[in-house]
């Protein structure tokens, strides 16, 4: 239907093509680095073709530093959904049934407090937490990823529950049913989905987090994306298995990422944008 | 209770008592969240506020001392704070160009729907899923001579490959790059969801109009970006330096501190000098300049936050 | 069982606008109520103010000898059937039959016992494991009801319920409804845009108008005595037709027309000095035939057994259009003349459209 001079057609193949590289290529070397000999990683002019060896994904899975990192992530990942998701949950369904300046403020706030750059919150947890024996435990890490997946959620959530009719809780409240009884009975159900992914991709920011972790662990709690950066400084030349722990993490986010990607705008922009 | 009497006139305090009623079996549910973010953010906010007003330094033997606006006077004669400050904006915004030219473009190449490029539908969000230390050291590895190869290849079509992460200049550069491989996927996306949303019979007018391909481009799409354009420029203005990981792992903030960006600063004052009275000032100071740059615009942005759902 | 009481009911919206205003109405015990009226009107606002899911701002509201105003929705002892049905997409027929069983620790025996019940009631024993995605229109709307009934309630409250079947549908289930509710006795608020399932529904039918209660009375009255000229013409199909009318000596002048009134009407209109009134005429009480006002046929639809006359009045006549209803058999075609008359029942008004009174 659309008429598009050729050369423009061309031009826009030719950009769509460039960039898949631009994504790819990087990401592909990664990957081949990762299964690459020390030798091959730095032969001169790199080799293209070369015999593959999972050695350095056998030195990544028996450092058991990098195991424990395994945990700590997967602890502090999941603790930090589920808590959240107890918090977020619950306002989302609030939201859905407020009016009027509390929820325009409530939204705008939290949005407000996501943007704010996480390096102005680090400094009072680091004094605090010093004080509170809080530093380098599990609880202290998931607390601070309250900090951005509250609102994400919400904020994920809040669009999706806007599509439940707003009959189906008048019915339950003319059928008897208490706010707390139709939240469960009757919205959670239907939210199953919506709750799923906004979970996935609360899970996929924490497990990505970098800078609480850095400086909130020390060597209990240390997290995955924290091991992989000490793996540079005290291993500095071994790039395969950076290489390699690097896949592992990756790998993970970008699979759940695919599954909730449609949802993702709400959740980052708080729905600034119209979806 | 008792016996209401003939409609009231409008009463404020009764509507007020209205939306009350209508929300009260809700707040309770609202309430812990909110408690959690108060507590969580605001008050370490105000927190840091206090703690820019100490001395307070944990590689000092002296205790905490109040000392007042002095720590923020200190930043006026700190030339590596000035620096960082010009650096930051370096990082912020040439990535941010790039980021809105591609992200443009790409969202342009699935509005169009040519075919053969289903697959990059696929893969152009791949980045967004990325950890940003990952990201970072991915950069690093292509821009370490022969690990990445960047250098040979460019060698083979007769470009002499720069110094891309030991040479200031170079070192901004590979940062931006990698900037603008991480976040472009999110240009993209919000530009893309808004293209849909636009009425097709608008393109259709402008076509029994007579306009050409560029110019319905030029007429119709981009102008009904601008509202978009605005908000993706916030968000990455206000989250630019989430850039933190990829500076930490290919730069450290070098060479010479030529990549230092303020938030990086604030870190190195705070938790390696353990200065984190100053470290609080830096920091403050510059979400105030945030603040202060995206104040009006941000109010022109959110206006309709809340409103829909 | 009950009756419904509403005092000076009032609703005004946070805004400012008010959806209801000083509503007086009382509803008996097992009868079957039809609120009506133009979309915006209000008539919805009352319900859901009966049912406890708008808050009243104003007046009062009594179910049986209870004061309702501030009593939760569960308390009231009604049910209500809502036009989207609202029915709960991840449960079974049963499931959304008995949820307002389980809700109030109704026992499990019990409970299926009082939904094989509703659902036998409603022919809908067949479907009970199925989900609402797996019915029909029709069907839904009997699980709908079958979720008001399984309680027992003391009222119910009906929010177009029929609007989102199609015709020939709504046509049945409309007299299905009346059926069971007469059997069933309980006291029935129905909500309806639609005239005449109004008229055909109602013990009495209340019609609304911007808010405000207009008339309430039973279909019959409503027709032959409307209150005001709105109600004369939201009620009837095809609507009245109002004249512009002007009172002489020898009674009223309307279309080169005169109308005679009798002695008591005559006494009305002079008593209260009116020169100028609206005649309003139904369609039936247009009698054509060689004598009368001359105007031309500019349509005429076949209904079957009746069919629609539509006529231009004479151009002095301000290009008014008169319908008409003849019968079926007519041999009326388009820019025939013909002549008419008005008899013998004639609506008079005021300007601003109250009733005067009628002939006959």
């Amino acid at each position: 239907m659309r008429v598009r001079p050729r050369r423009i057609t061309a031009g826009l193949y030719t950009f769509a093509i460039v960039w898949g590289l631009f994504i790819l290529v990087p990401f592909a070397w990664l990957a081949s680095l990762s299964i690459k000999s020390r030798l091959d990683a730095f032969a001169d002019p790199p080799k293209l073709f070369f015999t593959p060896t999972f050695a350095a994904y056998g030195e990544v899975f028996g450092d058991p530093a990098f195991l424990r990192a395994i945990g700590n992530s997967l602890i502090v990942s999941t603790g930090a959904v589920a808590l959240s998701l107890l918090i977020a949950v619950p306002a989302a369904y609030a939201l859905r049934h407020i009016v009027g300046p509390l929820r325009h403020h409530t939204l705008l706030g939290i949005l407000l407090i996501r943007m704010v750059p996480g390096m102005v919150y680090l400094l009072p947890y680091f004094v605090f937490y010093n004080k509170a024996h809080l530093m380098d435990t599990h609880i202290g890490l998931i607390i601070v990823h309250l900090i951005f997946n509250v609102p994400l959620i919400i904020w994920m959530l809040t669009p999706i529950w806007a599509a439940i009719p707003h009959d189906l809780s008048e019915a339950a409240r003319i059928d008897g049913a208490t706010p707390f009884q139709t939240l469960v009975m009757v919205d959670l159900p239907l939210m199953k989905g919506g709750i799923l992914a906004a979970s996935i991709l609360a899970f996929i920011f924490s497990w990505n987090e970098f800078l609480f972790a850095l400086i909130l662990s020390r060597r209990e709690v240390v997290t995955l994306p924290v091991a992989i950066v000490n793996f540079l400084a005290f291993e500095g030349t071994e790039w395969g298995k950076i290489a390699a722990a690097s896949m592992f993490i990756v790998t993970p986010a970008i699979v759940f990422g695919f599954l909730v990607r449609r949802y993702m705008i709400s959740g980052l922009t708080g729905g600034a944008v119209k979806g | 209770m008792t016996d209401a009497t003939a409609a009231a006139p409008l009463d404020r305090a009764l509507l007020r008592r209205t939306r009350g009623r209508q929300n009260r079996g809700y707040r309770r549910f609202l309430l812990p969240a909110i408690v959690t973010i108060v507590v969580l953010t605001i008050v370490p906010l105000i927190f840091t506020l206090g703690l820019s007003l100490t001395s307070l330094s944990y590689s000092s033997i002296r205790g905490p001392r109040f000392i007042g606006l002095e720590n923020y006077a200190d930043l006026f004669g700190d030339a590596r704070f000035i620096a960082s400050l010009w650096q930051s904006a370096v990082l912020i915004f040439v990535p941010l160009i790039f980021q809105l030219v591609f992200g443009f473009m790409l969202a342009l190449v699935m509005n169009e729907r040519l075919p053969g490029l289903g697959w990059l539908r696929v893969i152009f969000i791949i980045p967004m899923f990325f950890p940003p230390i990952v990201m970072g050291l991915l950069w690093k590895v292509l821009f370490t001579p022969q690990l990445g190869g960047i250098n040979h290849y460019l060698g083979l079509i007769g470009i002499s490959g720069p110094a891309w992460l030991s040479d200031p200049t170079m070192a901004l550069i590979s940062i931006s790059v990698a900037a603008v491989w991480g976040w472009t996927p999110f240009v993209t996306i919000m530009f893309y969801t808004a293209m849909q949303t636009f009425p097709s019979d608008l393109y259709e007018a402008s076509r029994i109009d007579g306009a050409t391909w560029v110019q319905r481009i030029r007429f119709v799409t981009l102008p009904l970006l601008r509202q978009t354009a605005l908000v993706v420029i916030v968000f990455r203005i206000m989250e630019g330096l989430a850039i933190f990981p990829i500076i930490y792992v290919m730069t450290s903030g070098g060479p010479a501190g030529s990549t230092e960006t303020t938030n990086y600063y604030a870190y190195i004052t705070g938790f390696e000098f353990l200065k984190v009275g100053y470290a609080s000032s830096i920091i403050l100071t510059f979400l105030a300049i945030l603040v202060a740059i995206l104040a009006p615009s941000t109010r022109l942005v959110l206006k309709n936050v809340g409103e829909r759902g | 069982m009950a009756e419904i009481r509403l005092t000076k009911l009032s609703k005004t919206y946070p805004n400012g606008q008010a959806a209801v205003k000083d509503l007086d109405l009382s509803i008996k015990d097992g009868e079957f109520l039809v609120l009506v009226g133009p979309s915006g009107c209000g008539k919805s606002t009352v319900l859901r103010m009966i049912a406890g899911l708008e808050e009243i701002t104003g007046g009062t509201l009594h179910i049986g000898d209870r004061l309702v105003n501030e009593v939760e929705p569960k308390e009231r002892d009604i049910a209500m059937v809502f036009q989207s049905y609202a029915l709960y997409p991840h449960m079974t027929v049963a499931e959304n039959i008995g949820f307002p069983l389980r809700l109030s620790r109704v026992a499990k025996a019990e409970k299926d016992r009082r939904v094989r019940e509703a659902a036998a009631i409603l022919e809908l024993t067949d479907y009970l494991d199925r989900r609402p995605a797996q019915l029909s229109g029709g069907q839904r709307q009997r699980v709908a009801m079958g979720r008001a009934i399984v309680r027992q309630p003391s009222v119910y409250l009906l929010d177009e319920p029929l609007s989102n079947l199609d015709a020939k549908l709504r046509d049945k289930t409309r007299t299905e409804m009346v059926d069971l509710q007469a059997r069933l006795g309980v006291t029935t608020v129905y909500v309806t845009h639609d005239q005449v399932e109004a008229m055909t529904m109602g013990d009495r039918v209340a019609v609304m108008k911007d808010g405000v209660l207009q008339q309430c009375a039973t279909p019959r009255e409503l027709y032959a005595s409307p209150a005001n000229a709105f109600v004369a013409g939201f009620i009837g199909t095809p609507a009245m037709n109002f004249l512009p009318a002007d009172v002489t000596a020898q009674g009223l002048t309307a279309a080169g027309l005169t109308v005679a009134l009798p002695g008591e009407l005559r006494a009305v209109l002079d008593r209260q000095s009116h020169s100028q009134v609206q005649l309003g005429v139904r369609p039936e009480d247009v009698k054509l035939g060689e004598s009368g006002s001359p105007a031309r046929v500019i349509g005429v639809e076949e209904l079957g057994p009746e069919a629609i006359v539509r006529l231009a009045l004479p151009d002095a006549h301000a290009r008014r259009q008169l319908i008409v209803r003849v019968p079926g058999d007519t041999l009326l075609t388009r820019d025939e003349t013909v002549h008419f008359n008005f008899g013998p029942k004639v609506h008079v008004f005021t300007e601003d459209g109250q009733r005067i009174a009628a002939t006959n």
